[in-house]
């Protein structure tokens, strides 16, 4: 029999509350998750929006440059009559640029926070995986000591029971009935481990699905950032090493080019927009799904069986969980030795 | 561009921040106290690890990657009630979760905090990429105005450009009346206050690094008379690790300097002059105003005389104070 101390055997009322629990739990973060995909769906859209207008510009530079090389007469005796409504009316495009750039930027900073939001509820479904795992191991050992201890109170039993033993047939009538009591409770407590430990068990796939689904958001939003602030920084520094000149000709092709750039961020945007809306209408109710039959298979679970427990039943199942985990250990073993 | 260290941002920005305050700018330059208010708020000891990386300009400041960082998050501080802060129970969480996002997340907040007391209109308000704005220098026996464009530069220096404007006469090209509240696309409101017209932002975006003269010349076709010109800048900054100038004697780089530097044209200069070392010739200006280059730098103590020497060999009279 294992040396190892058994924790307190927990209560129908204490698993129906754990049970509760998990459930809470796993719906608070289904909704934080669809609240997450919606604002990760808005900030990649409202960004996609925004590099497109910031790459709009190219247009603005284009038609710039064919007013500049406009020689014609007409041309020049207009500018000479309206030169100062021109000279206000002319828009910079620096300024132009750089206040797209700006909007670029916020946006970029916007989802840079949203992405340790994202980091952050990973983190915390990951813990919580590592709780259901850990439940798990714990609730799997008690149960192997309860089984142990159902089959050596069983051996006792029937040492008394053929009248073998010491003491007084007064004394070994009363311990029966000690080991009787104790049986009963030993094979209870096994039967509520057991429940335990199944109910972690069922808890981890819902648990990981959406853990899952928070670190592929996490993923892809630090990935997209990174591409889409390399491009948009890139452009940036043009405009500021370019921009207070930005008006000649000379610099207007470089900033064109410059804007080139954005267009291999536009395109992970756009990627990235469709990777959302995938996880929208298709992650999003399959999670929700999962964890609404996890309800329905907990409500299952926990019902029935522990009150009708006899001496036979009790000993099999002994004997059955106990063979369960040392095929269970002997797996686990050969994985390790051929890993 | 050079990434400084994380370890030695702080130390930077102090030093920046201690050379500008011992160089006391006036008001030709941008305002002291935004400027160290935006230092502070790119400092570690406000937002932690958040505004990472900490880009350095090629003439050693801050550099326009990292200054718009700091504006995102000074747009986004502003739009967010603050009562939708992190609260103190979920950065330790993250905290024991992630040190690292811990110190984000905590950073974001207290940077948040800090710059909503900081907003454009606050009196503490943080230095701004680049704005325009007007002031009335006096009425009679003519109108007179000033106009003042902030901007950061291409080479990374905070820049003012100061304009002083005078009421045409009558009979000049393009003037107004006599006794109007207007002069060129700047006016003043019934209040006192200068309004100025759309594009007068443009209009300076436009030419602000061209040389003086040419945006004097810009100036004036779109404002009218100009009696003062002057463009200042905070910056450069030299520490061991920035590139000097061509011709600037390489142990000036050795310590820290940081340099104010002004050019002024005006009607009020008796003589044109450059006391500026790196700039030493004077060129004509135009119409009768002269012309007035300027140069002050607050370096380490060990580069004082050597400033001094340099300065002493072309000819000018270099302003130097020790940090």
């Amino acid at each position: 029999m294992s040396t190892r101390t058994r924790g307190p055997a927990p209560s129908q009322a204490a698993l129906q509350k754990r049970r509760e629990e998990i459930h809470k739990r796993h719906q608070d973060a289904l909704s934080k998750v669809e609240e997450l995909v919606k604002t990760q769906d808005a900030l990649s859209n409202a960004l996609d929006i925004e590099l497109a207008a910031f790459k709009g510009h190219e247009q603005t530079l284009h038609d710039l440059e064919v007013t500049q090389a406009d020689d014609s007469m007409l041309a020049s005796l207009m500018r000479r009559f309206t030169a100062r409504r021109v000279i206000l009316g002319r828009k910079s495009v620096a300024e132009g640029l750089l206040k797209q750039y700006e909007l670029a930027s916020l946006r970029l900073r916007q989802a840079t926070a949203f992405s340790d939001e994202l980091r952050l509820t990973a983190l915390e479904l990951q813990e919580q995986v590592d709780a259901l795992h850990q439940q798990r191991v714990e609730s799997a050992g008690n149960q192997r000591l309860c089984a142990e201890g159902v089959l050596q109170l069983e051996a006792e039993l029937e040492i008394l029971e053929k009248g073998q033993g010491n003491g007084t047939k007064g004394e070994r009538a009363r311990r029966v009935d000690q080991l009787t009591f104790e049986l009963r409770n030993e094979s209870l407590n096994m039967e509520l481990f057991g429940v335990a430990e199944e109910l972690a068990v069922n808890s981890l796939s819902p648990s990981r699905a959406l853990r899952d689904t928070v670190m592929e958001l996490h993923e892809g939003m630090a990935g997209y950032v990174m591409n889409a602030s390399g491009a948009v920084d890139n452009a940036g520094r043009r405009i500021q090493a370019l921009g207070m000149a930005a008006d000649a000709p000379m610099v207007v092709a470089e900033l064109q080019e410059s804007l080139l750039a954005l267009g291999t961020a536009m395109e992970v945007t756009q990627s990235y927009v469709e990777q959302t809306r995938a996880l929208l209408t298709e992650v999003l109710p399959e999670l929700a799904a999962r964890v609404k039959v996890e309800v329905e298979d907990r409500n299952l679970l926990l019902t029935g069986s522990v009150d009708r427990l006899t001496r036979e039943k009790s000993r099999a199942e002994a004997d059955r969980r106990l063979r369960i985990k040392a095929e269970d250990e002997v797996a686990q073993w050969l994985e390790e030795d051929e890993g | 561009m050079t990434a400084l260290p994380q370890e030695r941002v702080a130390g930077y920005l102090r030093a920046l921040g201690t050379a500008l305050d011992c160089l006391g700018p006036n008001q030709d330059f941008v305002p002291l106290r935004e400027c160290l208010a935006l230092l502070h708020a790119l400092s570690p000891s406000v937002s932690g690890p958040l505004m990472a990386p900490a880009e350095l300009s090629s003439v050693g400041m801050p550099s326009f990657a990292w200054l718009s960082r700091l504006y995102s998050e000074q747009v986004l501080a502003l739009k967010t009630d603050p009562s939708g802060d992190t609260p103190q129970v979920d950065i330790d969480r993250a905290m024991a979760l992630d040190p690292a996002l811990g110190a984000r997340v905590m950073g974001r907040r207290d940077l948040h905090r800090f710059l909503r007391g900081r907003g454009p209109q606050k009196a503490e308000g943080l230095l701004p990429s680049r704005r325009v704005f007007g002031a009335l220098k006096r009425r009679k026996p003519v109108l007179e105005l000033r106009l003042y464009f902030d901007h950061v530069d291409a080479a990374g220096r905070w820049v003012r450009v100061v304009v002083d404007l005078r009421e045409p006469s009558p009979s000049g090209l393009g003037g107004g009346l006599i006794g109007s509240n207007r002069v060129g696309p700047a006016s003043l409101n019934r209040e006192g206050r200068v309004v100025l017209d759309a594009g007068v932002l443009d209009l300076f975006m436009r030419h602000a690094a061209v040389p003086l003269d040419a945006l004097h010349a810009q100036l004036s076709q779109a404002f009218g008379e100009l009696t003062r010109l002057s463009r200042s800048a905070v910056g450069p900054f030299w520490f061991p690790g920035v590139a000097l100038p061509p011709g600037v004697p390489a142990d000036l780089g050795q310590g820290l300097a940081l340099h104010l530097t002004t050019e002024c044209i005006s009607l009020d200069i008796a003589a044109s002059s450059s006391q500026d070392p790196l700039f030493p010739f004077v060129e004509t200006a135009p119409g009768e105003m002269r012309r007035h280059l300027g140069r002050r730098v607050a370096c380490s103590k060990g580069l004082a005389q050597k400033f001094e020497d340099w300065s002493t060999a072309l000819g000018t009279r270099l302003e130097i104070l020790v940090i």
